[in-house]
């Protein structure tokens, strides 16, 4: 019963607190929507400019690239979608010239020789509209039968790549602020002492915090994962029991570096710092945005040991690749190993009481 | 009555500093007993050293026969506690904070006790209202009774109206005067003199970690052995001959920042006073009788003012 009305209570601190309620729950959902807006467009879409001279070819062509679905057709004047591509507007300009009866129509591509991929891959699929439309005009004979087959990639969209970053990041952050902050805040003001006074267990005391905090987690977890959906396309692959034990794990990791992180602090004003100067790294390091394929091999050495690494890969594997727990199974030992260490190391550095008050009454007895 | 507390040459040191020296003394069931002293006496870490908060060097602390150390825990059911300047959950009710504080204890407070405790302190209005819209004296009331959510026997109260008017200071009296009526032991410290001499059956003077004194407060006033205080100013310095000559037909002179006499015979001593003071063509201001206080039985056993 002590254990379910302290559970009560530290919720209720948290939900009534409007800073803890941004970094909980808006500041997830800003990055969210800053990095949807910003990348989430990705290479999704691509912009073919055309300039027409409504010859029956370029009706044929315009016609076939509404049937293809990601490529989106904008007709306009030579001049202005020549500033376009230049601006990167669009990837690809084709013109279809005027030409007389009889005569070939001479059709002009413009593109960036900066971005090949891209263009590229436009490039190719204009002059396979082109030749398609030839065929079918001069009535030529099949060679070969094609059969497509969809196959679904292992390439993620960015904003399926982005989700469980954002979830394992929002994890972090909230555990660590939200563990570390609230108890030296408790601490100073004396509110622990008083605690101490009680027949409380430190464990209970201590449980009911951690757990109300992986409550606050899979709150932020569903919110994430709902914006997602709805707004961003992302799909769901994995089971969301499996998702919900990564993410518990996870909680119970970084709710133990948050008490480690309260019992460094000696003062309210220290959390900041601590939790910042670990978490910030932690989170680029970690994979939450981008892999870090780039880095040095040292650093991404680090990378893959740290705590936030493998709660990112084994949410990432679970939601987004659909993945059993088996596959990330030394993910979560992993995680289950730090969060021994440090609530081993917490319960070294535990201290009901601040030096400041000590010092205070010392003053004051 | 039964003795409830009894402690014994306690001792607590902060590196050379001797907090708490060889304190001993008992207090019966059903007592209010006051610890006075100025800042820094020693008063806080005595009461949390009976408390299970901080460990003495020396001695022990009995409560209703159980130690205290080397094992707190054993004491927690037996004893309510309001800590200096207490705080609280800012974003918790005055309700909520209750029966938090109870779950703490392992108890469930029923709605009859929790509007027994809410009307002993005048927070009925208040249940539901955020604790950090209380006032000061709310707050300190707030704190005495979450220190009886566990109905203990033995109430601690560390300065429990510092900071308060002097309305408020009453309304807290009261409360500890009720705890009282209803059979329970309180132990409190105070550095303001009334509190001492209204609330304290009997109180213990510490200074500098040690008890000078300990007794009922009516009976250390009778213990100074003068009927009356004259305080007086003058217009300019006295002379310390002048002090001696009055000092030797009126009573005893203590010289502060004002000169006050302490006489058996106020009249005969006023009247020693002018008559000397005339001769050597010396003003008297602001003459003033009154009963001695705790305040002066302060000043006469340790040579300081009680407050600061």
């Amino acid at each position: 019963m002590t254990f379910w009305t302290l559970l009560l209570a530290n919720t209720r601190l948290q939900l009534r607190n409007r800073n803890s309620l941004f970094w909980h729950f808006a500041f997830p959902l800003v990055f969210m929507v800053l990095f949807g807006l910003i990348f989430g467009q990705g290479p999704g879409v691509l912009n073919i400019g055309m300039v027409t001279n409504n010859s029956a070819p370029a009706q044929h062509f315009q016609a076939a690239f509404n049937e293809i679905e990601g490529v989106e057709l904008i007709r306009g004047e030579e001049a202005v979608l020549l500033e376009d591509l230049k601006d990167g507007q669009i990837h690809l300009l084709v013109a279809f010239r005027a030409a007389e009866a009889g005569q070939p129509v001479d059709v002009e591509l413009f593109y960036d020789q900066n971005e090949m991929l891209t263009t590229g891959a436009a490039r190719s699929m204009v002059r396979g509209v082109l030749d398609g439309i030839t065929k079918a005009v001069l009535e030529v004979p099949e060679l070969f039968r094609l059969k497509e087959t969809a196959i679904s990639t292992e390439i993620m969209t960015f904003m399926s790549f982005l989700l469980p970053g954002v979830i394992g990041m929002s994890i972090m952050f909230s555990a660590l602020f939200g563990t570390a902050y609230p108890l030296v805040t408790e601490r100073e003001k004396g509110i622990l002492r008083r605690v101490k006074l009680t027949p409380v267990k430190t464990a209970v005391f201590l449980g009911a915090k951690a757990v109300g905090m992986t409550v606050i987690a899979f709150m932020q977890a569903a919110i994430i994962i709902v914006t997602g959906i709805s707004f961003f396309d992302v799909q769901i692959l994995g089971s969301l029991p499996a998702a919900a034990l990564v993410a518990l794990l996870g909680a119970l990791m970084m709710v133990s570096l948050g008490l480690l992180i309260a019992g460094v602090a000696k003062r309210v004003e220290s959390v900041d710092s601590i939790a910042n100067v670990i978490a910030m790294p932690m989170m680029f390091l970690a994979g939450t945005f981008f892999e870090i394929d780039g880095a040095p091999d040292w650093l991404q050495s680090v990378a893959r040991i740290l705590p936030l690494t493998h709660l990112n890969n084994a949410l990432r594997e679970v939601l987004i690749r659909g993945q059993e727990l088996a596959a990330v199974l030394p993910a979560l030992l992993t995680m289950v190993a730090w969060a021994l260490g440090f609530i081993l190391a917490a319960a070294y550095l535990f201290r009901w009481e601040s030096p400041k008050t000590q010092g205070n009454n010392r003053k004051a007895a | 009555m039964s003795i409830i507390v009894d402690v014994q040459d306690l001792t607590k040191r902060y590196g050379d500093l001797l907090a708490v020296n060889k304190v001993s003394f008992t207090i019966e069931q059903g007592e209010i007993f006051g610890f006075l002293g100025p800042n820094g006496a020693g008063k806080t870490t005595c009461l949390e050293i009976m408390e299970g908060l901080r460990k003495p060097d020396g001695g022990q602390v009995l409560l209703k026969g159980q130690s205290v150390w080397p094992d707190p825990k054993k004491v927690k059911n037996l004893i309510g506690v309001q800590l200096q300047s207490t705080s609280f959950y800012e974003e918790l009710t005055v309700k909520e904070i209750l029966v938090l504080f109870a779950s703490l204890y392992g108890r469930k407070l029923s709605g009859l006790q929790l509007d027994s405790l809410l009307s002993m302190a005048g927070l009925e209005e208040k249940r539901n209202a955020y604790t950090n819209s209380l006032s000061g004296g709310q707050k300190q009331r707030l704190a005495i009774i979450t220190a009886l959510v566990n109905e203990p026997e033995i109430i601690f109260l560390d300065e429990p109206t510092t900071g308060l008017d002097p309305q408020a200071r009453r309304r807290s009296w009261e409360i500890i005067q009720e705890l009282q009526s209803k059979g329970k032991t309180i132990i409190l410290t105070t550095h303001y003199m009334e509190e001492a001499e209204n609330l304290c059956e009997r109180v213990a003077i510490i200074d500098q970690g040690k008890i000078v004194a300990i007794d009922q407060p009516q009976k250390l006033i009778d213990q100074l052995g003068k009927k009356a205080k004259i305080s007086f100013a003058s217009t300019r310095p006295l002379e310390s001959l002048f002090l001696a000559k009055l000092g030797a037909e009126a009573g005893q002179v203590n010289s502060g920042e004002g000169h006050v006499i302490f006489a058996n015979d106020p009249a005969q001593a006023i009247g020693v006073l002018l008559e000397k003071a005339k001769q050597e063509g010396i003003i008297i201001k602001n003459l003033h009788v009154s009963s001695p206080s705790l305040d002066d039985v302060f000043l006469e056993l340790t040579g300081k003012e009680l407050r600061d």
